[in-house]
């Protein structure tokens, strides 16, 4: 009996973790409307009134010409090494949207890092200094919250409002800690195969307006 | 009397086994959709954390103030709102959230629409929005080592009654 008991809990564990499968698993649901992007060429990202799709993507094999640091307050070559890929992007509609971005390094290069703005928000023209006024701290910790928007949609984002056109940049360079073995041996990095991508949403769920 | 934890553990997990066995196999049976709701555009028909479920219906069938899901084109993402307006000839709907002060932007075309609101379940949503910050194979992850860990702490408790069974007779 004790035995039949003893097979039946295992068999029930596992039952009650695949019912909570079922439902962990499910899809969601939300007001938030994804917005399917017009992509006019390589660089520009036009979207009218909000459906509900997806995003625009773009590749790169991208060619670092050094490593660096961004934690550093005082690497002063930061914006000389840092790559900046520049997506004009233009609400069409007629809701304001936000703008989300990613970036995911498809090879096996290390060390990559990436963070976005927008020509409203940068500072003095310098990606150091934009990061640097729109992260609490130089951490990656820091850095990831920020960029996590992709995602979650809870990271940073840039509101266009319908009828505003602005240059969404993403910046990405390589962490110079995590690649100087590599670069003992040789003086240049190997080329990154990273994929850009933009999410818009609608800026606001109708239940938060009330 | 006395109430062994292990038995009201086991009676516990039975009529949780049974019950979420029950509901699962009545949700494939019938063919219901279920989607965890993450925000109030709904309130107060449904709520964020509760999952709707909902059944293909012909689009025929719609009317005016049903709530309907409808996919994204790539079908990864859904919306579920109220029907406002009908357009017969380009058969497509108008949607409206509960909670928003305007129609839904775009209206929606018959492909698009997964189904119409059977009925929803407050709270268990949130198991889905909990794994959100997961991905899926993370989510398997996790739902393997609690089924471990289940299967533990029973062969734990198993261990624990027969040493004391061997210690009793033993005295």
């Amino acid at each position: 009996m004790s035995k039949i008991r003893k097979i039946s809990a295992v068999l029930m564990a596992l039952v009650l973790v695949m019912c909570t499968g079922y439902f962990s698993l499910m899809s969601t649901t939300s007001a938030w409307f994804y917005n399917s992007g017009v992509v006019d060429s390589g660089d520009s990202f036009v979207f009218g009134d909000l459906s509900v799709d997806t995003s625009f993507k773009t590749k790169s094999e991208i060619v670092f010409d050094g490593a660096t640091k961004f934690a550093d307050k005082d690497e002063v070559l930061f914006d000389k090494v840092v790559r900046v890929e520049e997506i004009t992007v233009f609400n069409s509609g007629t809701v304001p949207a936000r703008i989300y971005a990613d970036a995911v390094n498809n090879g096996e290069g290390k060390g990559f890092r990436w963070f976005f703005f927008s020509d409203i928000t940068a500072v003095d023209g310098s990606v150091k200094k934009t990061i640097e006024a729109s992260l609490p701290e130089l951490t990656d910790e820091a850095l990831n919250a920020y960029n996590v928007g992709a995602d979650g949609n809870s990271g940073h984002y840039i509101l266009l409002n319908p009828g505003e056109i602005t240059t969404v940049k993403i910046a990405s360079w390589i962490e110079y800690d995590e690649v100087k073995d590599e670069l003992k041996g040789s003086a240049t990095l190997d080329s990154y195969d990273i994929e850009f991508t933009l999410i818009t949403t609608q800026d606001v769920d109708g239940a938060a307006e009330r | 009397m006395k109430i062994r934890f292990r038995n009201v553990l086991f009676n516990f997990l039975a009529i949780l086994t049974v019950i979420a066995v029950a509901f699962v196999g009545f949700n494939l049976i019938s063919g219901a959709k279920g989607y965890a709701v993450t925000s109030d555009s709904m309130a107060q028909e449904l709520v964020r954390g509760d999952i709707v479920f909902v059944k293909e219906v012909s689009f025929d069938e719609l009317q005016v103030g049903d709530v309907i899901t409808v996919k994204s084109t790539n079908g990864k993402y859904h919306f579920t709102h109220r029907i406002v307006e009908i357009d017969l000839q380009n058969r497509m709907v108008t949607t409206r959230g509960d909670a928003n002060n305007s129609d839904d932007p775009m209206p929606s075309e018959e492909e698009r629409i997964v189904g119409k609101m059977w009925y929803s379940v407050p709270l268990l949503g949130y198991l889905s929005i909990f794994f959100l910050n997961f991905s899926r194979a993370t989510g398997l992850i996790i739902l393997a080592t609690v089924a471990v860990a289940l299967v533990a702490i029973n062969s734990v408790l198993v261990r624990i009654k027969s040493k004391k069974k061997r210690g009793d007779s033993d005295e």
